[in-house]
């Protein structure tokens, strides 16, 4: 009755739907890896973030992400925000000496360095977060699992079973939804035999997840033997060579966004280079663009 | 023309009760068989051995007159199909043209002639508008027709059905037994086995053979099979509704043997004073 | 112990999206120790309405009042609700896939335990249970597992007897079962009924309404369409509600449209059929 959506993919026709999922990971990945520069001019990494930041969001709304989503997980993190604080406002750090103090408690100083390095964790986590959400929610989980194995062919020259494993999680992504089904099941026939999944000390808690377990494993144990007697009844043999359906086509669409995020991309790396060396990447970009923003 | 022959065929799960012993007979090309018998007569175990999922311990199996084994087993699969019984259990795609287009790619069907087999079996069975679909949104009916699309794409000599409409609810139950009587009209040289312990079904078969505690008991026409209440009480079966009534009503003077329509016996009846 | 539903809905998912109503104001009494029938299509609300009746599922609206139980949408105390579960025992579909425990009589007694009873008592309590479905005492150190499908499902029907239910509600209690298996497992539901517990079917087969319900209760899209006997149903209002008639009673209908005189209420089974054509046939002589 309920198929709930395996990260929450959502079912519309944006641009970022409809690009090849190959190019969707190899660009995911990229982009995520660029999260974790760590520049040392902190205007540029202000900057660089904001742009960032920016960007993110206009994919997101191009991509229809749902917002909701994305705050409802980052409530849920709230526990580790605060703690990633805690870290860095109370731990001392020498290499704070000499910088604004934010305020006193008693005599211990509590640096707005401190604030800004939480902060600064806290910010590619959330960027980090939404770029995930991004892939997960324009891209069907058999369409990901497609992408990976392309990914992966190469490897069958050393015989890592690339296509075993795709064929296993197209499989599993397929029946996510009955087992959660067959679990409901199950945990309504104990609870009819009195069963309380809610409360209960430790070990009633215990006998409780027992008796959902057992079963559950048991029926997984069944259904995949039947599966197999009826992919081998269908021929299936994962040596032998077989043709595909479901074809990738590399389109415009992901041209375009290929070429956009190397752009992107290598912007950040050269800025990357010039902070390397010191230089202000405000600066640089106040010379490329003749204006003075007056930092 | 054979299509199968059976000869002698011996299996046992743990060598101490035998599940199927000396069976033997042979169904022909294009005719629809019904095989019945009681829960443990050893139904589903002839499917499994008919298609080699297990091995027989000793015995004969021809099937489009190549005998079964090892090395032939590929080219005997290439010939036969089988719908299972769990609809979920057999369903692999994650959408019902992925489904329907697995057996495709193992059969290493070239990429442009499959949009079109998947879209015209599937429209076959009534699936064709709901190639997109996923699994969890559809009834038990419509994922064995699902099935029975994916295994007709295959082009098989033969399709077996291992108590295929077990789980169904009558709604699915119809579905399916409409539809392999239109297979049946479609392509009479498609051979049809079914497993069922549906009496009401198997008396829509050409010819039925029973089973029971692996062995053949009883084997031809349907009104024959079934005639005998007190034999099929033996073997753990019931009698068709329509045969058993006729016999109730041959038991009080009026005999019909022309018909198994409601209405004409209803009339016969009238007309019998 | 009569069970009353009263101005019965209930929603799936409500305030969202996927919010589906699947029961609209359902009424119904079904009185103590009787045998009644719940039919209707997949899909017409039966598996919900069951669930409410043993809290599985609480109202959103309506109540329903079994004994002193009142189960509505506001009140929920925990506790209550669980001994509700040990007065309507529950038995869902393909009941053999709830089994877990190490031996037999261990998973039997499983639901005893739940509900309070010490081991021992637990104990006899499943082995009573047990003898009462026809599993024999050599089975009870058994693993269920090693079982065939048939005695599973016995031992499972077991576990809720275990519990000494006064209502039984059996959702499908036959599907996937041979002639034989059908028969057994309603014999033993005869049985229950003859020790007085008040018996729920919820079935897709006709044949076993007629035979064994005294009254029957259609769902039709959430709402109940139809309350009467079996033959009343088969009569007049089946064609409407998706129920597909038994080929006996199409052809009572038949005859009695020819002008013969059958009593429906009497149609049990063909014997009763058959004796009513032999009256009319020795009355026309």
């Amino acid at each position: 009755m309920n198929s709930i959506s395996f990260g929450r993919y959502t079912p519309y026709e944006t641009f970022t739907h409809k690009l090849d999922p190959r190019n969707k990971l190899f660009l995911s990945i990229a982009l995520m890896v660029i999260i974790f520069f760590q520049f040392k001019v902190m205007s540029t990494t202000l900057l660089l973030s904001g742009i960032y930041l920016i960007l993110l969001i206009v994919l997101m709304l191009v991509s229809r992400v749902n917002f909701l989503e994305l705050f409802r997980s980052l409530r849920g993190m709230w526990f580790l925000i605060l703690f990633v604080f805690a870290i860095y406002v109370f731990i001392p750090n020498n290499s704070y000496q000499g910088t604004h103090v934010a305020f006193y408690i008693n005599t211990y100083a509590v640096y707005w360095m401190a604030f800004y390095q939480a902060g600064y964790i806290i910010l590619r986590l959330i960027l980090m977060i939404a770029l995930m959400m991004v892939l997960t929610s324009t891209t069907k989980p058999m369409d990901l699992t497609y992408g990976l194995e392309w990914y992966m062919t190469p490897l069958k020259a050393i015989h890592f079973p690339a296509h075993e494993i795709a064929m296993t999680t197209s499989i599993a992504l397929r029946f996510i939804p009955t087992l959660l089904d067959e679990t409901t099941r199950i945990m309504k026939a104990q609870s009819s035999r009195g069963v309380d999944f809610n409360h209960g000390g430790l070990f009633k808690r215990f006998r409780a997840i027992i008796s959902l377990i057992i079963p559950l494993f048991v029926s997984a144990i069944e259904r995949s033997d039947e599966l197999a007697n009826a992919m081998i009844v269908r021929g299936y043999n994962p040596k032998a060579k077989r043709t595909h359906y479901e074809i990738l086509r590399f389109g415009i669409r992901d041209l375009f966004a290929f070429i956009i995020t190397a752009l992107f991309i290598s912007g950040i790396i050269t800025l990357f280079v010039f902070d390397q060396n010191s230089v202000n990447g405000i600066d640089i970009i106040q010379f490329i663009f003749h204006q003075n923003i007056g930092f | 023309m054979d299509e199968i022959v059976v000869k002698d065929l011996c299996f046992s799960y743990d060598n101490e009760h035998e599940t199927l012993s000396h069976v033997s007979f042979s169904i022909r090309k294009g005719s629809y068989v019904s095989i019945v018998g009681h829960n443990g007569s050893g139904k589903s175990t002839l499917a499994k051995l008919l298609i080699g999922l297990i091995e027989r311990n000793s015995g004969d199996i021809l099937i489009a007159g190549i005998p079964l084994s090892n090395e032939t087993i590929k080219d005997v699969r290439s010939k036969m199909c089988l719908v299972f019984q769990n609809p979920d259990n057999q369903f692999i795609g994650s959408t019902v043209e992925d489904d329907i287009a697995f057996g495709l790619e193992n059969k290493c069907v070239p990429h442009d002639e499959m949009q079109n087999i998947i879209e015209t079996f599937a429209q076959e069975v009534g699936m064709g508008k709901f190639l997109h679909k996923e699994p969890s949104m559809l009834s038990g009916g419509q994922k064995q027709r699902v099935a029975i699309a994916g295994a007709l794409a295959l082009a098989p000599e033969i399709i077996i059905f291992d108590e295929s409409t077990s789980m169904l609810d009558p709604k699915g139950k119809k579905e399916i037994s409409d539809l392999i009587l239109k297979m049946r009209r479609d392509k009479p040289d498609l051979t049809v086995i079914s497993i069922t312990h549906d009496i009401e079904e198997a008396f829509l078969s050409d010819e039925v053979i029973v089973l029971s505690e692996g062995k053949i008991v009883l084997s031809g026409k349907p009104e024959i099979v079934f005639a005998n209440q007190d034999i099929l009480q033996k073997y753990c079966l019931d009698m068709p509704f329509i045969l058993s009534f006729k016999k109730q009503l041959s038991d009080i003077g009026i005999k019909i043997s022309s018909t198994d329509d409601l209405n004409v016996i209803a009339e016969l009846i009238c007309q019998s004073k | 112990m009569s069970i009353q539903v009263k101005n019965l809905f209930y929603t799936y998912l409500p305030k969202s999206p996927a919010q589906t109503e699947a029961l609209k104001n359902v009424s119904l009494t079904i009185e103590e120790h009787s045998f009644v029938a719940l039919l209707g299509q997949t899909g017409s609300g039966k598996s919900t309405l069951i669930q409410n009746l043993n809290a599985l599922l609480i109202p959103t609206k309506g109540e329903v009042i079994i004994d002193d139980f009142v189960v509505t949408s506001s009140k929920r105390k925990n506790k209550k609700i669980k001994q509700l579960r040990k007065k309507v025992g529950l038995v869902f579909q393909f009941p053999e896939y709830q089994l877990f425990e190490e031996t037999v009589e261990k998973d039997v007694a499983f639901g005893a335990k739940n509900f309070g009873a010490k081991n021992e008592e637990a104990l006899k309590k499943a082995h009573r249970a047990l003898k009462s479905v026809g599993i024999d005492e050599s089975y009870f150190k058994r693993s269920p597992f090693e079982l065939s499908g048939g005695e599973k499902r016995r031992v499972a029907i077991a576990g809720i007897l275990a519990l000494e239910p006064d209502i039984l509600v059996l959702d499908e209690p036959t599907a996937g079962l041979d002639p034989k298996g059908t028969n057994d497992i309603m014999r033993l539901v005869q049985q229950m009924h003859e020790n007085g517990k008040t018996i729920i079917l919820v079935t897709h087969d006709m044949n076993l309404v007629m035979k064994y319900c005294q009254k029957v209760y259609v769902l039709k899209e959430g709402e109940l369409a139809f309350e009467g006997t079996p033959s009343a149903l088969f009569q007049q209002i089946a064609d409407d509600v998706s129920i597909e008639i038994p080929p006996l009673y199409r052809l009572a209908k038949k005859l009695s449209d020819q002008g013969l005189p059958i009593c429906f209420e009497k149609i049990r089974n063909s014997e009763d059929l058959i004796a009513q054509i032999q009256d009319w046939r020795s009355n026309h002589e």
